[in-house]
């Protein structure tokens, strides 16, 4: 039995992994009704970085692949609360308020304020992971069940035999929150409540700023960010927006399924079509696929 | 995105006890039993009717009549029965106006036709007038029904590290002596509770000087320099 090798070391894994990585891209929308207030987003990712490792135990261990998030468009959908004057009690008895005066809103956002803030590549997350290798026989859809491997080669549509990653475990973290997240917020919720209040006479947007308090404090409180900003963000963008969780899956699909990290045709080219000879193709049988410490190796039997 | 501001309140610079605005509130005791026609006067036209029952039937010892969104009228003498209130002997109405420009009043009549309380005219004894103000500055009261007058000054908002919670209102009687409280001063959005103790009383509040605060910093301020040229001769007028 003649045999079909294919070999590439580790290091020519790690770029063929790395184009795969390269065209990893997708984008995501949504809103979520948090009940203090709303959000809604879009976020789109890439990968970047990240070590391969190729171990004997069959896998393909990658660790710290970045997920830089870009664009990552947050608008928070705020109600501040109402400004009232009155509601005294200007007749106190033993026995309760026996005048009460009516309260009187002079101010109230109405719908909620939206709170957009843009921090794209300003959050990063991390995607550790074991791989192990799949083969796949692969005819393209656009080939139909009359067409022979030679009018399949001369359509530009061979038989492939591919290789994907398929993820045995993959963990993600969210690892970077640029600091300046906490200023771009501050800086959002100043330019929203002057554009809110612009228009009315410095005395009276100042006396809305003073009873509503320090409003980057009330925003803040609002949102229930409290004294760490990354745990917030961390929180938010996992637990409420699910958006690791998006990420995690798709980079897991998409090494899995949709892009491998090797192919070939299947029948394998050995000559080229010249003038009117038609191209040489052996068939591969019984293919496996290993790795080891040192190389990637992919095996065939060649059938007849 | 838009911000509802109840614009009549920070407009207002004239609050008086004969026209109430958004700004100011009428309390007034009702001693005795009977059935009440109430009218509701805007600008000097009436605009609303109501009735109010006080009897020791009812348990209400207040009731909060907002002369600015009751039903308007429609058949002029015939209240509906939304309009209806019913308050228990001794108990306080208290008048006010949720939203608009202001200027409204109320005449009561029993259906007996002996008493009339007319807040147009005076407030009377045990009324009580409530004005809060929001626009800083220095305002004169005056109560024209004796003549006499004092000075409030609104101070400037100050934006703290926490949120400002007014103060209770600063309580003022009104005698024919004059006001107990002459010259106060309160924080915006505070405010001032009259307590007439004089048969008829006008009370008017009126922004004399506003107060827009410490100007705004403006951006960059260049210094003039101004340079001479040492050598050329300088032409000094003289007269």
């Amino acid at each position: 039995m003649t045999h079909f090798t294919v070999a590439a070391s580790e290091r020519t894994f790690t770029k063929l992994f790395e184009k795969v990585r390269d065209n990893v891209s997708e984008s995501t929308s949504g809103s979520h009704d948090l009940g203090a207030f709303s959000v809604s987003y879009n976020a789109g990712f890439h990968l970047e970085g990240g070590s391969l490792n190729l171990n004997n135990n069959g896998t393909v261990e990658v660790s710290e692949l970045d997920i830089v998030y870009d664009p990552l468009d947050i608008n928070f959908g705020i109600d501040l609360p109402k400004i009232c004057v009155g509601g005294w009690c200007i007749l106190p008895t033993p026995w309760g308020c026996a005048i009460r005066l009516p309260r009187i809103c002079v101010f109230s956002s109405n719908p909620d304020i939206i709170l957009p803030i843009d921090i794209g590549g300003l959050v990063e997350s991390e995607i550790s992971g074991a791989f192990a290798l799949k083969l796949q026989h692969y005819v393209d859809p656009a080939r139909t069940p009359g067409m022979t491997d030679l009018d399949a080669e001369l359509a530009g549509i061979p038989n492939l035999l591919r290789v994907f990653l398929d993820p045995v475990w993959l963990d993600i973290d969210l690892i970077d929150i640029s600091d300046t997240i906490g200023n771009i917020l501050d800086a959002a919720i100043d330019n929203v409540v002057d554009g809110l209040l612009g228009w009315l006479p410095r005395w009276a947007r100042d006396l809305i700023k003073a009873i509503l308090g320090p409003i980057v404090d009330l925003i803040r409180f609002i949102l229930d960010i409290g004294d760490d900003i990354d745990e917030w963000l961390s929180s938010l963008l996992g637990t409420s927006l699910g958006l690791l969780d998006f990420a995690l899956t798709y980079v897991a699909d998409y090494f899995a399924q949709k892009y491998p990290v090797y192919w070939i045709e299947n029948p394998y080219p050995i000559l080229e079509a010249e003038n009117s000879l038609i191209p040489v193709k052996i068939p591969l049988e019984s293919p496996n696929v290993q790795v080891n410490n040192n190389e990637f190796i992919l095996t065939c039997d060649i059938g007849a | 995105m838009e911000a509802k501001v109840n614009i009549h309140a920070f407009s207002t610079r004239s609050i008086a006890s004969n026209g109430l605005c958004v700004l100011s509130n009428v309390v007034h005791i009702m001693p005795e039993e009977g059935y009440y026609n109430g009218k509701i006067f805007h600008k000097g036209i009436v605009v609303r009717t109501f009735i109010l029952n006080v009897s020791e039937e009812h348990k209400n010892s207040q009731v909060d009549i907002d002369l600015f969104s009751l039903p308007l009228e429609k058949n002029f003498g015939g209240a509906t029965l939304q309009n209806n209130y019913n308050l228990m002997p001794k108990g306080y109405i208290v008048l006010y106006v949720s939203e608009g420009d202001g200027r409204y009043s109320i005449i009561l009549e029993s259906t007996k036709k002996r008493k009339v309380y007319n807040t147009a005219e005076y407030l009377i004894k045990s009324d009580l007038f409530v004005v809060t103000l929001l626009r800083p500055g220095i305002y004169k009261m005056i109560d024209k029904g004796n003549n006499n007058e004092g000075q409030i000054t609104v101070k400037y908002p100050i934006i703290g590290k926490k949120r400002f919670i007014p103060n209770e209102p600063i309580k003022i009687t009104v005698t024919e002596k004059g006001f107990s409280k002459s010259d106060i001063s309160l924080n915006p959005s505070e405010a001032v509770l009259f307590q007439i103790d004089t048969e008829k009383s006008m009370i008017v509040v009126d922004l004399l000087k506003p107060d827009d605060g410490p100007k705004e910093k403006l951006g960059k301020q260049y210094r003039k320099t101004k340079w001479k040229n040492p050598n050329m001769s300088t032409n000094v007028k003289k007269r």
